[in-house]
């Protein structure tokens, strides 16, 4: 890439990116790997989904709080800054969290009201830590607009489902709106080689049928009134779709092992974005976990760039191989990840299977063990007002559903 | 973690009291006739305990009210909260940071001198502050809307699923029956008698019934041929993310209708009323009521801005035209009592629950509850409160 490059502050220094990085992106290649710290124990976290669907890389950026790195593009100039020093830096929390194990104050202070009192404070000082928003950014947010608005057609999701069914409902005639979070369209094609040519494509083709396509632009949730809510950069809107195209695509599952949460330890097709969109490595040295093809996949993706990548697979051999795409990486197959270490970032993780458990060392943990289809919005619009889901609803007339799942 | 004190078994035939609901109140009301030594006590709850308005409310507790009905009932409350992790046994989370309610008006500020004052008849702890001395307990707040307030340093807020968790485990410890997903859907009443309910899971007899249902209780006390004067409105509340302290005390603004805390966790949990409460039994937070909260809370606390919400949410309460709850026996209808039309049930639910115990145990209506009584809706002789930050337009 011999893009512009662009310099913006982190934690007091000068890091530089590339254009077209998010921020995420830059400070990985710029070798920081903590972004935040978890709530009440302030573990230290990092990127982790680079899909805009997770807390992990919640950063401060101009003095407002909560902004994903991993989907904010980089403008250059900003003041980037960790909103809460995480156990790393500060290592009381994860002392004493030892003392205070999920749960214990319900059980072992009433008999003490005094202590929970004392304890009370105690743990807002070390639970609550996120700061306010400087108060002239907050005061500039002020300005935000409101604005209604009734389409024809409106698709969340501007991935190749949305972007295709966007296309279609446009040619035939209707006014349509395509809602994307990410400041670029494409969705899962964006971590695939040659994936924003085609996205390009797509959006030609929408656009030029005459749909509207708006980036940075979040699909809040489904209201009583009838309205989608829209977060947008500049303020609010309320649509009020004729129909509504749900091609929200899917998220990537994670797995549960121990020190899961360490920086490094990423989703699989995270890591292909970071690599493929933002040409920033996710690691020298990487191991997939895995147990579906797309794992070997990735792997073969995150090795054609130069990098050192080994596969484990949970399957029996037979499997594990039948999928093995690239003759240079490595497959350990029918073992599965039990922990993650390094204190900071993972250095290193333990494998476990028949034979035991073994260390591998790396610095990046690549995760593929399948999609959930991302249903909120569906699910909010099938279940409007219902408390005790007793029986499966049907799916309200109006509402599409795009894409794979 | 699982709920406690949830019952796995088979519903019985017959029990000596059924309560129809599950939240803070019934189950509050369940322990108390429990520790009166009343055994066969069963709350039946439709969904799960908590489900109701008693899961999704703002937390906050206070005496500090303006008529002398709801300041006494409310004040026996809040002794009872200050030691209620002790006697139940687990730890409800009552926090005594301190409650204000906030005037942003000289109007307001001396509708606060006035039930100051009444508090000091009443041996009620309150100060009236004036706008330096809110400032500097809440420095937080827009100076623009503050004009003083009433202050009451031992109110504050508790942890809404805690308390109904430990309402339900210390009265299952003592033998009462809590069946969750079990509906009642009919009672059954001859010559002006209770003799029992009909459920979900089959038909129980039984002499006493109590209502309640929340957000419901006019749809249950329609059961028993009982007409309750309710109307059924949602209320919504916000959560934000978690932040560092910034507001101590818990606080209602008479000036936005609003009412907020920030918990131990750092969130800051609150809602606002809009200035017309329309009924409503829906559940789905509404894109007006999201507006509302967001608008009124960066205006009370300009720096939030920029501050990201974690959830929004609805509950449903049947109110009366008071405002006040429903408690106590109901005339006509032998074994039917009413403890209901909540607004502000979950701060008054220690001591609703232990003096409507008494009332059912020993016939007799103790004072503190006998101005929430039926007849006084009936007659329309209505409690007239000026403290509320609920309204029902024309109050
Ligand atoms: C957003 C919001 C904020 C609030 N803030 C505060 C506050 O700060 N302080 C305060 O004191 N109060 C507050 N409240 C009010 C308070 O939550 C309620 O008054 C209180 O929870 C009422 O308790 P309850 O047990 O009567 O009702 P609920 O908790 O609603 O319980 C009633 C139960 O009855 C069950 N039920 C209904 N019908 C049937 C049936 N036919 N058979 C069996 N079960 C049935 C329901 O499932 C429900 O669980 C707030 C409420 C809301 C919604
Ligand atoms: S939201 Fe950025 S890593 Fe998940």
């Amino acid at each position: 890439m011999n893009a512009e490059r662009l310099d913006f502050r982190f934690e007091g220094g000068v890091v530089s990116g590339v254009a077209g990085q998010s921020i995420g992106s830059a400070l990985h290649a710029a070798g920081v790997r903590v972004l935040s710290s978890s709530f009440k124990y302030r573990r230290p976290r990092g990127l982790y989904c680079v899909a805009g669907a997770c807390p992990n890389c919640a950063v401060r950026v101009d003095g407002l709080p909560g902004v994903p790195a991993c989907v904010t593009p980089l403008r250059g100039g900003e003041i980037v800054e960790r909103d809460r020093r995480s156990s790393v830096m500060d290592p009381v929390p994860d002392r004493i969290s030892r003392w205070v194990p999920a749960g214990f104050y319900y059980h072992r202070l009433p008999r003490r009201p005094w202590l929970w009192l004392r304890t009370e404070r105690v743990l807002a000082r070390i639970a609550a830590a996120g700061r306010l928003p400087d108060p002239d950014a907050a005061a500039a947010l002020l300005d935000g607009g409101f604005e209604e608005r009734r389409v024809e057609v409106v698709v969340v999701g501007a991935g190749s489902a949305g972007l295709d069914a966007a296309a279609g409902a446009a040619r035939a005639g209707s006014s349509v709106l395509v809602l994307e979070r990410d400041h670029q369209p494409g969705g899962f094609l964006l971590s695939e080689p040659g994936g924003a040519t085609r996205a390009g494509e797509l959006v030609t083709a929408a656009t030029g049928a005459g749909a509207e396509l708006m980036l940075g632009a979040t699909a809040l949730g489904w209201f009583e009134e009838g309205l989608l809510a829209v977060a947008t950069r500049s303020g609010l809107i309320a649509l009020e779709p004729g129909r509504l195209v749900l091609a929200t695509g899917s998220y990537e599952r994670g797995l549960p092992f121990a020190d899961g949460d360490r920086p490094g330890v990423m989703l699989a097709a995270g890591a292909q974005r970071m690599l493929v969109r933002d040409g920033v490595r996710p690691g020298g040295r990487i191991v997939v976990i895995t147990d579906e093809p797309y794992g070997h996949a990735a792997a073969a993706l995150l090795h054609g760039a130069g990098i050192d990548v080994s596969v484990v697979d949970r399957r029996p051999a037979d499997a594990a191989h039948a999928d093995a795409v690239d003759a240079g990486v490595p497959v350990l197959a029918g073992r599965t990840i039990a922990a993650a270490h390094g204190r900071r970032s993972v250095e290193a993780i333990s494998v476990v299977g028949p034979n035991g458990r073994s260390r591998l060392p790396c610095d990046a943990v690549a995760i593929a063990v399948g999609r959930r289809p991302a249903d909120e919005l569906l699910l909010e619009r099938l279940y409007a007002g219902s408390v005790i889901l007793e029986t499966a609803p049907e799916r309200p007339p109006g509402v599409e559903v795009a894409g794979e799942r | 973690m699982p709920i406690p004190g949830v019952a796995r078994g088979g519903l019985r035939r017959t029990y000596d009291v059924v309560i129809v609901g599950g939240g803070i109140q019934g189950l509050a009301l369940a322990y108390e006739l429990s520790a009166r030594g009343l055994r066969d006590i069963c709350v039946l709850e439709a969904g799960y305990p908590g489900c109701g308005a008693s899961g999704r409310n703002g937390e906050l507790v206070r005496s500090a009210f303006s008529s002398v009905e709801w300041a006494t009932f409310f004040d026996a409350s809040l002794r009872r909260w200050r030691d209620l992790s002790v006697e139940l046994g687990f730890n409800v989370l009552f926090t005594p940071a301190g409650y204000l309610v906030l005037a942003s008006t000289q109007e307001e500020l001396d509708r606060c001198r006035g039930f100051a004052a009444r508090h000091r008849d009443l041996g009620l702890v309150t100060e009236l502050l004036g706008d330096r001395e809110v400032r500097e307990l809440a420095p937080a707040l827009n100076p623009e809307l503050v004009a003083g307030g009433v202050y009451q340093p031992d109110g504050g807020f508790a942890h809404h699923d805690a308390a109904v968790w430990a309402y339900a485990r210390a009265a299952a410890r003592r033998g009462v029956e809590v069946h969750p997903f079990t509906r009642v859907t009919g009672i059954r009443t001859d010559g002006g008698r209770v003799l029992g309910v009909g459920t979900t899971r089959g038909e129980i007899s039984t002499p006493v019934v109590v209502d309640a249902a929340g957000g419901h209780a006019r749809d249950v006390a329609g059961m028993a041929g009982v007409p309750l004067p309710t109307t059924t409105h949602r209320l919504e509340a916000i959560v934000t993310e978690s932040l560092a302290p910034f507001l101590r005390p818990a606080l209602a603004t008479l000036h936005l209708l609003g009412y907020c805390h920030q918990t131990t966790r750092g969130e800051l949990v609150g809602g606002t009323e809009q200035n017309v409460m329309e009924p409503a039994t829906s559940l789905n937070g509404s894109l007006r009521g999201l507006r509302d909260m967001a608008q009124k809370f960066v205006r009370l606390i300009p720096q939030l801005a920029g501050v990201r919400l974690l959830r929004h949410w609805a509950g449903i309460v049947d109110v009366t035209a008071d405002l006040a709850p429903v408690l106590g026996p109901v005339p006509e209808l032998e074994g039917f009592f009413l403890d209901c039309g909540w607004v502000y049930g979950f701060m008054g639910a220690p001591a609703a629950g232990s003096l409507l115990a008494e009332a059912i145990d020993s016939g007799n209506v103790p004072e503190l509850i006998a101005p929430f009584s039926i007849e006084r809706l009936r007659a329309g002789d209505y409690i007239r409160e000026s403290s509320l930050v609920v309204t029902l337009g024309d109050a």
